[in-house]
């Protein structure tokens, strides 16, 4: 381009030259002059496509940019990919021992699994808050620590008394350490066969949840359960095999029931024989006493009084004779 | 039990079978591989010399059908159940459990277990 800029200076140079000198030589010519505006316009031309060069070579400087800052983009992104590559490689993925079978578990039930045993793998939220079981410096070395462990029945009411006779300890540690404290004198002169402490367990997790939390079934749910009815059975010498309480129940119950029916049968019966029995007797009666009624109003009759108002309150069969008997009275 | 142990697993609860003092077989064992959760159970069986009978140990390893599907969604206490009845099937753990300082050092891990496993 330089050189291309220089030729077209060069030229006019040249024309201007020789135009110069044939002006001072006072013999200036025409085609010399057209020759200098010849030259003149091809500079002009020279210039422009210098300008187009220039802008050109611009964009060129610009593409190069562009191109340095697209490979480092790659050179990034295959980085990151040739890392992310190696560290999903080296992730340690879990290994399915091959020796024993796998199962395919259902989404589903895996949750409503998850949601079951959350009440018995970890303790209520309220209850672990704000307790450690790291081991407690205190109670570390003394062979008394497991005791206190041992013995949570006793302890807790202690460290419930502890805690209200002096209610500035209100912290659960200090509350905790207490009943060990004390249990650790108490079986100061048992222990000590060199054994290893151990952590404090956290029986009450918060001595102020009043929640005892244990991951396993309590002892009271193992003595109150199916084992402990069985056992309970084969004491009193029942075979617990088809031996079910409830039918045994329900069928003691049926048989109750059925005497209960029968005597009521019974009871029906001897009430009706009786009911018989007295309505004979009833009757027997009533005929006794129409007769005797009879008599009596015969004796009045014939002892000239009017007719007898003393018995109107007789039986229809008594009245309607007596009926009958006025109107022969009246006629 | 000693006859169980020859069978198989109990079948999944159901109308109409036999119980055993009301309960289901189902019902019994699976109260019964809990119960072996609870370290002073353990040590309870322990000392009433059950651990050296070979029927019983016998019948731990048939309870070991609990480690598997259908059977293990039915325990709601499955870490302790399922470590305790692996850790039964060891003479060595058979032997020891008698030991208070065990019990007390599982009773403590467990209960510890249950409070951090989610904090790590």
């Amino acid at each position: 381009m330089d050189k291309q800029l220089d030729v077209c200076f060069d030229r006019v140079e040249k024309a201007l030259g020789t135009l110069v000198d044939s002006i001072a030589k006072y013999h200036p010519s025409v085609a010399q002059v057209n020759e200098l505006g010849l030259a003149d316009v091809e500079l002009n031309k020279g210039l422009e496509d210098l300008q187009t060069h220039q802008s050109n070579y611009r964009r060129i400087q610009d593409l190069r940019a562009a191109t340095t800052s697209f490979d480092t983009q790659i050179k990034d992104t295959l980085r990151l990919l040739a890392n992310t590559r190696k560290e999903l490689v080296n992730a340690p993925a879990t290994v399915f021992p091959s020796d024993r079978p796998s199962y395919d578990i259902d989404y589903d039930e895996l949750l409503a699994y998850a949601s079951r045993i959350s009440k018995t793998t970890i303790p209520p939220a309220g209850a672990a808050n704000g307790i450690s079981t790291e081991p407690k410096a205190e109670n570390s070395g003394g062979p008394g620590t497991e005791t206190a462990a041992t013995t949570p029945a006793g302890g807790t009411p202690n460290g419930a008394l502890t805690g209200a006779a002096t209610p500035a300890n209100i912290n659960g540690a200090q509350q905790q350490q207490d009943p060990a404290s004390q249990s650790q004198q108490l079986v100061a002169s048992s222990g000590g066969d060199g054994v290893a402490a151990q952590d404090e367990l956290p029986w009450k997790l918060n001595p102020f949840s009043d929640v005892e939390f244990v991951p396993w079934p309590s002892e009271e749910s193992v003595r109150k359960g199916a084992l402990a009815t069985l056992a309970f059975l084969s004491e009193k010498g029942v075979d617990p095999e088809n031996y079910d309480p409830e039918e045994e129940k329900a069928r003691k119950e049926r048989e109750k029931e059925e005497q209960q029916a029968a005597e009521e049968r019974e009871r029906q019966e001897r009430e009706e024989r009786e009911r018989r029995v007295r309505e004979e007797q009833a009757r027997l009666r009533a005929e006794r006493e129409k007769e005797q009624r009879e008599a009596w109003r015969r004796a009045s009759v014939t002892g000239g009084a009017g007719p007898s108002q003393s018995s109107p309150v007789g039986e229809k069969k008594q009245f309607q004779f007596m009926a009958d008997d006025d109107e022969d009275d009246d006629e | 039990m000693d006859v169980e142990m020859q069978q198989s697993p109990p079948p999944l609860p159901a109308d109409n079978e036999p119980k055993y003092g009301g309960f289901s077989r189902f019902e019994i064992e699976l109260e019964f591989v809990q119960s072996l959760a609870n370290p002073f159970y353990l040590n309870h069986l322990a000392s009433q010399k059950l651990l050296n009978e070979p029927a019983f140990v016998a019948y731990l390893s048939y309870l070991r059908y609990w480690t598997r599907p259908p059977y293990l969604k039915y325990l709601i206490y499955p870490g302790p159940t399922l470590k305790h009845l692996e850790l039964l099937q060891e003479e060595r753990f058979r032997q020891e459990i008698i030991s208070p300082e065990l019990v007390y050092a599982l009773a403590a891990e467990g209960a510890k277990a249950a409070v951090e496993w989610h904090r790590e």
